[in-house]
């Protein structure tokens, strides 16, 4: 179920749990969109959607890194798009998806492979947080959550 | 949190998804020398892990104190990086300003010790985005590696109680009232004395960026901070730190003492005296009526009169002048 954004934790993080928070498109980027700067690294992200939409039958993103933050130390978004064997089959082939993302939109896109919670999971690399000076006395098992968007 | 091992899981695990993404690319009858765009995302986000947050995660693991500047001129702009100049001129002033403060600690300040090369702080961050790493040199223990100080060495205690101080006066700032923390800290180190304490805070305040374009702030973190908290230190806690300076106070006991002129801060009025017979040199706190005496007499021999704080052997230790004249 979409909800609104909540607010960060202590961290400056997306509260966990959930690990995963579904949010709606027209909610983003919410608090993550204050700055001029923030605002301009969403709008790559929305232009890269567009294309999804028009050129795939990609269903939903990911949305992570350190954008998702209270952090100024970030550059871009990174954005989560799961291959599925169906996926593929819709989109008429992996070359549907082979475009330069980064040139062409200034968006990181990660691939990956159908999720395999039994072997490793892809999503718990977007839960966990990148070493930061503002993080000191935190956990071992300190996560992040992160965004999931339905297109 | 061990930080480094954390951040090479992380980058394994984005090992694993490329490996998986691979298998998954064959499985579909594609060709991953073809579909190269596929993976840029995973490469970009090794170079990441790699090349700038590992020198942070090694530096959060081992530092005593590590500091990070931020504003909108570090990681931005036609270069990722800042001018060279700029970043020598940072790292310059930390390790000054560490290195006089340690000089100021009664151990080195009030014997007849050399510093040592031994003595030196390791460096476990240099990085070209302004983040600095500082760890105390290491000590020898039941190896007896004779090229190690001991524990109780005093010049190691010094430079410990020095790394120390500059923690805790860092995070003073944080508060409204910081000699108040200050104060509670050093009750019961007689060490930490109103001269390490002033040089202290004019190592903290010269730290803080002040005027300094396209830096709003620094964050400070590391062993010697207080309950591992970090601080993000700005403007606001430069003004802080400057009103503290200004107010520190010495007993009333009367010293004159004669050597040569050596400025430290014409901002926050202190020079030190150096060359006194038969002692180390002494922090001075000056008035603004001095302020063109002291700019004539850079390097010059004067006379200095006025309340002092002294150390146990009654050598005066930091001076608040009220009168100083040349002395030929």
């Amino acid at each position: 179920m979409c909800v609104p954004l909540p607010s960060l934790n202590e961290y400056g993080f997306l509260p966990v749990p959930p690990i995963i928070h579904d949010v709606r498109l027209e909610d983003m980027p919410g608090c993550f969109g204050l700055r001029p700067r923030r605002r301009e690294i969403w709008s790559n992200c929305l232009s890269f959607i567009e294309w999804l939409r028009a050129n795939t039958p990609v269903t939903e993103i990911f949305v992570d890194g350190r954008f998702l933050s209270s952090s100024d130390d970030f550059s871009e978004v990174e954005m989560g798009i799961e291959l599925t064997p169906e996926l593929v089959r819709s989109a008429g082939g992996l070359d549907r998806f082979n475009v330069p993302s980064w040139d062409e939109f200034g968006v990181r896109v990660r691939y990956f492979a159908p999720d395999q919670p039994d072997l490793h999971n892809f999503h718990r690399a977007f839960s966990t947080p990148d070493p930061e000076i503002r993080l000191p006395n935190s956990s071992e098992g300190l996560l992040k959550g992160y965004i999931r968007i339905a297109l | 949190m061990n930080w480094t091992k954390h951040t090479l899981d992380k980058a394994r695990s984005v090992h694993s998804a490329i490996t998986d993404l691979l298998k998954f690319i064959s499985s579909e009858g594609g060709d991953p020398d073809e579909l190269v765009h596929l993976f840029e995302g995973h490469y970009a986000a090794l170079d990441d892990l790699y090349l700038d947050r590992m020198p942070i995660a090694v530096a959060l693991d081992e530092s005593d104190l590590v500091l990070r500047y931020v504003g909108p001129q570090i990681g931005e702009g036609p270069s990722p990086f800042p001018r060279f100049t700029r970043f020598h001129r940072i790292f310059g002033d930390i390790h000054k300003e560490m290195v006089r403060v340690a000089k100021t600690h009664p151990n080195y300040a009030c014997s007849d010790i050399d510093w040592r090369g031994d003595a030196d702080l390791r460096i476990t961050a240099a990085d070209l985005r302004l983040i600095f790493g500082f760890k105390l040199p290491a000590t020898y223990g039941s190896d007896s590696n004779r090229l190690r100080l001991g524990s109780s060495d005093p010049i190691f205690v010094a430079v410990k109680e020095s790394i120390e101080i500059l923690g805790v006066v860092a995070a003073s700032l944080q508060d409204e009232n910081p000699w108040e923390i200050i104060q509670a800290f050093a009750k019961g180190r007689p060490a930490l004395d109103v001269a390490v304490v002033d040089a202290a805070l004019h190592a903290v305040r010269r730290i803080i960026p002040h005027n300094e374009r396209g830096i709003d702030c620094v964050e400070i973190g590391g062993l010697a901070v207080p309950h591992g908290r970090s601080l993000e230190l700005g403007e606001d806690h430069w003004l802080r730190a400057t009103v503290a300076i200004a107010g520190i106070e010495v007993p009333n006991e009367q010293v004159d003492v004669v050597g040569t002129l050596c400025p430290i801060d014409p901002g926050t009025l202190r020079f030190e005296l150096r060359g006194i017979d038969g002692l180390r040199p002494i922090r001075c706190k000056y008035r603004k009526e001095h302020a063109d005496f002291v700019k004539s007499h850079r390097r010059k021999k004067v006379q200095v009169s006025g309340r002092a704080e002294f150390d146990i052997k009654h050598n005066p230790r930091f001076v608040v002048v009220e009168t100083i004249t040349p002395k030929s």
